[in-house]
């Protein structure tokens, strides 16, 4: 037999949209097999059969809400679940000493600290988006940030589908970072969101963040680089969550046996 | 305290659109002193106040037909003329040590040399394009093509006023053949600038071409990426042909203490 062993791939929230689209990209995937998938406690899918909850043959494992035997007999993790999951699961991919995947938005400032030490014993790649496009897009964002300057006023627009429960999305603020360290600036410092009402002029240097949500699945996020007499959109459109779960399946194979630490998508797709 | 003097710059083909637009913009900025405009001899603005003519106040400067007392004087000089009267400022520039920032378009192979000649002396920006935002996209277009790859399709559409009489446009043309360069492929062969009827699936490679002539629109060029799932559109929007005397003047700006050299938008921009 001249085949590698798989990989060992286990999804956290296995029985959500997006964990569902992971577990058929993972059984897709050569090279790759499903070690198991978690639900919450008190959910349904909890002693149903993972791949076959994913809509194809079952694979014998169980949706469990114990994630500590998940991790045990996985090679690396992959996360997409919710945000308050996010910490649980970098500890247990730390004590397992195994990659983790963690496409979770909407991590605070406390969990992403936890996450932050986690990476300190294990590899974690913390993708704001595993598109390629999305991530060309991102380079691309900061580089026309960086030469064009306060001239041109930044605002980025996410356009998200009506199931998505925070804001700004994942990959607007993403962009937001990125213009912002385009332009060597902390994003705190200069982020405007959630404009209303008398709201005074906009304050040059602003970087603003809007957010549009309806429709079911197309999602869209665009740069706007607004300066005098001209402007510069920069956008990615998805037209299918397929293109997320590919990228993540290729960074939990990329992040098997690198050394600790954390991780984005520029370093699996090497666009630095 | 190193205050730097502002700098000294002339414009030549003072009378014309381009001209008139680039007077305007070097008076308003605060680190350019304007020292003269020129124009062909027997042209209705010669004698005229510089100022004036551009629709601007009067500052005591007269439009002149003497190119070399302005070159002379001025630390750079922004060309905006034609290619015959061109040839001769390349010349004025080498011989005087002026900076020429050379927004004349439709040079050919025998401007060349004189570019080379001109160049050894001091610094020349070519700069057909002097629009800041198109010169952008040119460099975001060939990195995205570049890191894409073949997966995804680029297709290019331009809109232009209704007096446009050309098509597509030449910046379309120009980002295609980026485009095509990048990828190592010959523009005349995958330039598709007509699609009508039965005309098959795509080729790979292609690069299409959509144009749209309509109202005032001084000028809309979008790059799309296509590959599956998703999609990357770059777009650059002109609202006013102001930006181009902007980019002028940032040009001059930035070849004030550049080695002597031919040099592009790219270089003024950083993307060598």
């Amino acid at each position: 037999m001249s085949n590698p062993l798989p990989i060992i791939i286990g999804i956290v929230g296995c029985g959500g949209r997006l964990g569902r689209l992971l577990v058929q990209e993972v059984v897709h995937t050569e090279g790759c097999a499903l070690g198991g998938g978690t639900g919450r406690a008190d959910s349904t899918v909890i002693g149903r059969d993972v791949a076959e909850l994913a809509g194809r043959a079952p694979a014998g494992l169980a949706v469990t809400a114990d994630g500590k035997a998940m991790f045990a007999a996985c090679d690396v993790v992959i996360d997409f679940s919710v945000a308050s999951v996010a910490p649980l699961s970098a500890e247990a991919a730390a004590r397992h000493a195994i990659p983790l995947v963690l496409g979770t938005t909407g991590i605070g400032n406390e969990d992403q600290a936890t996450v932050a030490a986690a990476a300190a014993k294990t590899a974690i790649v913390q993708p704001a988006n595993t598109s390629l496009g999305m991530n060309v897009v991102l380079a691309l964002a900061e580089r026309a940030a960086r030469a064009l300057g306060t001239d041109y006023d930044i605002e980025i627009l996410g356009q998200q589908h009506r199931h998505k429960v925070d804001a700004p999305s994942g990959a607007t603020l993403a962009l937001a970072r990125a213009t912002a360290t385009g332009r060597d600036v902390a994003l705190d410092q200069v982020e405007q969101r959630g404009r209303h009402g008398e709201i005074g002029k906009r304050p040059k240097g602003a970087i603003g963040l809007a957010t549009v949500s309806g429709g079911d699945l197309s999602v869209i996020h665009t740069v706007i680089f607004a300066g005098a007499g001209e402007r510069l959109e920069v956008t990615h459109r998805g037209s299918t969550r397929a293109i997320y779960p590919k990228g993540a399946v290729a960074a939990a194979r990329w992040a098997i046996g690198r050394p600790p630490g954390l991780y984005s998508m520029a370093d699996v797709l090497d666009l630095a | 305290m190193n205050i730097r003097p502002p700098m000294k710059i002339g414009v030549t083909g003072c009378g014309g659109r381009m001209g008139r637009l680039l007077i305007c913009e070097v008076l308003s900025s605060p680190n350019c002193e304007l020292v003269g405009g020129c124009d062909l001899a027997g042209s209705a603005a010669i004698g005229k106040d510089v100022a004036t003519q551009a629709g601007l106040e009067a500052i005591g400067l007269t439009v002149s037909d003497d190119p070399e007392t302005l070159f002379q004087s001025a630390d750079a000089v922004i060309d905006c003329t034609n290619p015959a009267v061109a040839k001769s400022h390349l010349e004025l520039a080498g011989r005087h040590r002026t900076i020429l920032i050379l927004g004349t378009t439709g040079l050919d192979s025998g401007h060349r040399a004189a570019v080379d000649a001109a160049a050894l002396e001091t610094v020349v920006v070519q700069a057909p394009n002097m629009s800041v935002g198109v010169t952008l996209l040119m460099t975001l277009v060939e990195r995205a093509a570049t890191v894409l790859g073949s997966g995804y399709d680029v297709e290019i559409t331009d809109i232009h006023h209704r007096g446009k009489v050309d098509s597509p446009s030449g910046t379309a043309v120009m980002l295609g053949q980026s485009v095509a360069r990048k990828r190592g492929q010959d523009f005349g062969q995958m330039a598709r600038t007509v699609r009508h009827g039965e005309t098959g699936p795509r080729r790979p490679s292609d690069i299409g071409f959509a144009v749209s002539r309509g109202g005032d629109v001084t000028g809309d060029h979008t790059v799309i990426l296509a590959g599956q799932g998703e999609r990357i559109e770059l777009t650059q929007r002109t609202f006013s042909r102001a930006l181009y005397a902007q980019g002028g003047v940032r040009a001059a700006l930035w070849a004030r203490e550049r080695p002597a050299g031919r040099y592009s938008m790219r270089d003024v921009l950083g993307f060598a």
